[in-house]
């Protein structure tokens, strides 16, 4: 069975994607698990403590049980995947581990974690799709850690296309292999040199813009809040241009048929009222 | 009664350092039946091989060398044993270097314990190891060449003009290999076809020299001297006797497919020479895309237009036996193009390095004018990508050999074809060593070539078709991102295609890197692990064109000095015996041996089991299997196996 | 020296694509992944434990590109822990998920959402149900304070 791990920003502040993934889920007839006792995956302590990052991605991974984990954020995505080849691969830190969560009463154990890309993708039919996303031209945002890193994931880091074939499947204009489609949202150092991530995500939109891109979609909240909720911010300041930005499971519920509030479209700050029209 | 010597190599501080030899020397001399044991720095020195020979003068009759792998020095040893008048097979050699000082050099005690053991092993074999004779078989003096390249050519021309005949069997429907797609060579300039096709010729009216294109190698059985080869043909539905090569069918033929020659830069008819200096220069039809082969009543105009009647659509595939004394491997190599990364298949303008030569040779799909795939038009901006996929973990780990040369001259075709481009060469390290090379170098800087040191990173295709590159300049320190409309790619070079199944065939192991293995790196380059069967060219790593030229005639040379010279050849006397009355005639043997070197012979109107010794190679499966221990094999008989088990444990 | 993630800097030959890959290269000019992954091999760490090392944007484009698997990322982090260590001062934002994390699991406070109607919801006013950490907070919270200290 499948069990769902929401992560911080989805249960603190990130509502749409939680509102709009337990939905998605319940519109394709999917039955997922609720775990007690999720907490952080980690991912922020990696630097400044890495048995802090150990400790909490293994509880999660424990909690887990023997069910398959999907993970709604990049970061938890790859914090996950990352403790689990360390302990795979290093006896000192699996002893570690071990100890550390029988003070908590926990067992180690290995699901496998996966990525909204690489679930959807495997769950999703052209038969689900009953309002085709038409009228812009969209391009994907993969973000940085759903791909890269040292361990091979779902897609190919360097041209990757598991994405853009989603989005067709939803009946949408793609714009596939575009100038700056890989590159990083600046997410991460909004709390450390702000306006160094302005530059790196307002580069993000220009260079979509002038390739044709004129809407976004994405699967993780950093990069959400990055380009959508400070999309006002990088246009002000940055001069970059406006474009409508979605979850990937907004996008899907839309597809789907899913309405406005079921999908917390009201949380977007990019403009969408003009994609929402198109959609129909 | 034995008289047995044992003689511990130090090999220097190799077994010495870990292994205390004079412990090991005592141990050695107690046990039964030896009479003298020794320990010296190295064993296998002049001076080592005297103790040894005086030792047999005086009286031992069975040797015990306790030293580095046989696979080493078991010849030379035979050799000191042959030399003192002792039959060469009554040698023991124990390994206590690759299994025992090197792998358990942080525990000296429990090494030179283990060690201990291997030589009570070594001795209690030695006490039944009976005097045996190599055979000598008569030699075929012919040699099979298998890739009909620079080296395959090189090596057939040297054989035959040595006296042998030569068996050239090459897969395409023309020798020449990858130098035949070449415009030019570096460092000297040299058209490539220009140099070449003399020798193609050469190969073609030589009549040592029998030429099959259009085939492969099905299967290969024997032993050096004598291996028998079977080998498929093609057909290529053209009778390459009547062809005059004039080119009338593939002018009339309607069917276009991707030239594999022309690196998918332009199209060939389904029935066409692959490129105009063919040896032979004859025409092959592709039957999985001419119409005649879908309906025979659709199209022959090829037929019809041929002024010789040479096109033959009934001709069928054809097998060919052959007897060799030698065989050599000269499969050439591939381009590796998994290179996404780099915006290889992303956009049409970037392209590999041999697509490149395509372009710049005049009789390629543009006649030699370098332009962008893309729309045919002049580039204004070009960067050649020095070591794209090689060095690199997730592509290729070693280097590519000749890329960095490779680039150089592609630097010279774009500023002598495109002056006025801006050319940018963007390199990891530039790797010049061979002769004349450091000095083509130096010119492309003279000529102006900007060399960034910096392999680049990011590849974005723009709109129209143009790439951006990114690359950190070092000495600048600036990250420059650079807008070309065309990039060239020096890719990483695999082994051919067509190696994979050569390789099964002749059961040759491959290196880390995937080709194929030499004997020792850097004593035996051109030697397998197989006696007989000698590597030259790419096929045993990638490498430029005179070193391809010399291995050709180092393998050929070395053929003709082990085998094609020799009258008779030895084959070693480790071959399987049986013992008819065991017998029960199961035939499970038959089944097992990989080699066919068993079968079934009348004798005195029975029905008996045989060994075919020339063929056998001493694997022993056969003695396993037999369930009546009717087979043995003789020099690693079960009694000397299970005695020297013993010895170890008792 | 704990050993974090991939990291490998011996490896380097300095080819540069770490650097010219780099998003925050392009915008602080003296940040320079293949320089840092240099001076570590030199075992010059003390010239680069300044502010720069909390610049990287963890976009893994340096670990994806490198031909050597140094993975300049994951070493750029081991020199943020060795920062830590030492006492030198780290992004305040850091420390404020830490003690979020030891209070209740998770490294943000809940926080109430204003919408683009300027309505203002939360978690259980949007309908959302509660998050589930509950009961194990208390044992998260000890352990926290246990690895913060360093008894594990």
């Amino acid at each position: 069975m499948l069990s769902i791990y929401w992560g911080c920003y989805a249960s603190t502040k990130q509502y749409s994607l939680e509102v709009s993934t337990r939905n998605v889920l319940k519109a394709l007839g999917v039955v997922a698990k609720e775990v007690d006792g999720w907490s952080c995956c980690g991912n922020p302590f990696k630097g400044i403590n890495p048995k802090l990052w150990l400790y909490l991605a293994s509880r999660n991974l424990s909690l887990s049980g023997e069910n398959d984990i999907l993970t709604v954020c990049n970061g938890c995505y790859l914090s996950l995947r990352e403790a689990q080849h360390l302990v795979n691969s290093r006896k000192d830190a699996a002893e570690w581990v071990e100890r550390v969560l029988e003070l908590e009463g926990l067992e180690y154990r290995k699901p496998k974690v996966l990525h909204p890309i690489e679930y959807f993708k495997s769950v999703l039919s052209s038969e689900d799709v009953v309002k085709p996303l038409k009228g812009l031209r969209l391009g994907a945002h993969y973000g940085c850690h759903s791909l890269r890193g040292s361990l091979p994931s779902f897609d190919s880091p360097t041209n990757p296309s598991m994405f853009e074939d989603i989005m067709e499947l939803l009946g949408a204009e793609v714009v596939r292999d575009y100038a700056g489609r890989l590159d990083c949202c600046g997410a991460t150092l909004m709390a450390i040199n702000p306006e160094v991530g302005f530059a790196i995500a307002s580069s993000k939109l220009k260079k979509a813009g002038e390739a044709g891109v004129q809407g976004i979609v994405t699967p993780c909240p950093y990069c959400f809040e990055m380009l959508d909720s400070r999309q006002e911010t990088l246009v002000q300041l940055e001069g970059a241009p406006n474009m409508p930005i979605l979850l990937l499971q907004q996008a899907i519920g839309l597809a789907i048929g899913l309405g406005s509030k079921d999908l917390g479209l009201n949380f977007n700050m990019s403009p969408i009222d003009n994609l929402l029209k198109r959609i129909g | 009664m034995v008289s047995i010597g044992v003689y511990i190599c130090h090999c220097g501080t190799n077994i010495a350092g870990v292994i205390d030899v004079d412990s090991l020397r005592e141990y050695a001399s107690r046990l039964r039946d030896v009479i003298v044991a020794r320990d010296y720095a190295y064993m296998c020195s002049e001076a080592g091989q005297e103790l040894i020979a005086k030792d047999i003068k005086r009286g031992v009759d069975r040797v015990v060398v306790a030293a580095c792998s046989p696979a080493m020095h078991e010849r030379t040893f035979r050799e000191v044993l042959v030399k003192a008048g002792l039959n060469a097979y009554l040698l023991e050699v124990v390994n206590i270097r690759e299994q025992c000082s090197w792998v358990h050099s942080e525990t000296p005690e429990k090494a030179t314990e283990k060690a201990k053991g291997l030589v009570a092993m070594g001795v209690a074999r030695a006490r039944l190891l009976e005097p045996l004779q190599p055979m000598a078989m008569p030699v075929t003096k012919s040699v099979l060449v298998i890739g009909g390249g620079i080296a395959g050519i090189t090596a057939s021309l040297n054989a035959a003009n040595m006296g042998y005949e030569v068996f050239l069997v090459e897969k395409e429907g023309s020798i020449g290999g990858r130098m035949a797609q070449l415009e030019k060579t570096f460092p000297t300039l040299d058209c490539s076809p220009c140099i070449l096709t003399p020798m193609m010729a050469e190969v073609a009216s030589n009549e040592r020299i029998r030429l099959l294109t259009n085939a492969t190698v099905k299967s290969i059985d024997g032993v050096a001297g004598n291996f028998d080869v079977k080998i498929t043909i093609k057909p290529r539905y053209v009778d390459v006797e009547k062809c005059i090569g004039c080119g009338a069918c593939s002018r009339f033929c309607p069917v276009e497919i991707p030239s594999a020659f022309e690196e998918g830069l332009s199209m060939r008819k389904a029935i066409s020479i692959e490129f105009p200096q063919a040896v032979p220069r004859a025409p092959v039809i592709d039957p999985s895309s001419c119409l005649h082969f879908k309906d025979p009543a659709s199209c022959d105009i090829c037929l019809q237009k041929c002024p010789t009647k040479a096109i033959d659509f009934s001709q069928k595939e054809m097998e060919v036996n052959a007897k060799v004394g030698a065989i050599i491997v000269s499969t050439g190599f591939s381009l590796y193009r998994n290179l996404e990364e780099y915006g290889l298949y992303r956009s049409r303008n970037v392209i590999t390095g041999m697509q490149l030569e395509r372009l710049a040779c005049p009789s390629g799909p543009t006649g030699g004018k370098i332009v962008k795939p893309i729309d045919r038009s002049e580039p204004k901006t070009v960067a050649i990508v020095l070591c794209a996929g090689s060095r690199d973990e997730k592509h290729l780990e070693s280097c590519c050999v000749i890329g960095c040369m490779a680039g150089l001259k592609h630097a010279w075709y774009i500023k002598s074809h495109n002056p006025d481009a801006k050319l940018y060469v963007l390199y990891n390290d530039l790797r010049a060593s061979g002769k004349g090379y450091e000095e083509f170098y130096t010119r492309l800087r003279e000529m102006g070539t900007i060399f960034v040191r910096g392999k680049p990173s990011q590849v974005e295709i723009l709109d129209d078709g143009t790439v951006e590159l990114s690359v950190y300049d070092q000495v600048l320190d600036e990250i420059v991102d650079i807008r070309a409309d065309l990039i060239v790619l020096e890719t990483g070079l695999v082994p051919s295609e067509g190696s994979e199944k050569v390789r099964e065939a002749l059961k040759i192991p491959r290196g880390r890197d995937g080709f194929l293995l030499e004997l020792h790196p850097k004593l035996h380059p051109v030697e397998t692990h197989s006696e007989g069967i000698y590597l030259a060219g790419a096929a045993q790593g990638p490498k430029d064109i005179p070193s391809a030229v010399a291995q050709a005639l180092a393998a050929s040379s070395k053929a003709a000095e082990i085998v094609l010279s020799r009258e008779k050849i030895a084959v070693e006397p480790v071959v399987a015996e049986v013992r008819t009355e065991k017998c029960s005639r199961c035939m499970a043997c038959l089944q097992t041996c990989p080699f066919g070197a068993l079968k079934i012979e009348e004798v005195d109107g029975e029905e008996v089991v045989v060994v075919e010794e020339a063929r056998c190679k001493g694997c022993g499966a056969c003695v396993s299997t037999c369930p009546s221990s009717a087979l043995d094999l003789r020099h690693y008989r079960e009694r000397q196996i299970v005695e020297s088990i013993r010895g170890a444990v008792v | 020296m704990l050993k974090v993630g991939f990291e490998k800097p011996e490896k380097c030959f300095q080819c540069g694509r770490c650097t010219s890959s780099c998003t925050v290269s392009r915008i602080l000019k003296d940040y320079r992944p293949n320089r840092i992954v240099g001076f570590v091999r030199h075992g010059l760490v003390r010239k680069i434990l300044d502010p720069s090392i909390w610049n990287c944007a963890r976009c893994l484009k340096c670990v994806e590109y490198c031909p050597q698997k140094v993975a300049p990322a994951d070493i750029v982090l081991n020199l943020q822990y060795q920062a830590v260590s030492e006492g030198i001062p780290f992004p305040e934002a850091y420390r404020a998920m830490v003690e979020e994390v030891s209070k209740t699991g998770l490294a943000f406070q809940e926080m109430n959402v204003t919408d683009r109607d300027f309505e203002t919801w939360s978690r259980e006013s949007f309908g959302l149900p509660p998050f589930r950490v509950g009961k194990h907070v208390a044992k998260i919270s000890e352990i926290v304070s246990m690895i913060e200290k360093g008894d594990l």
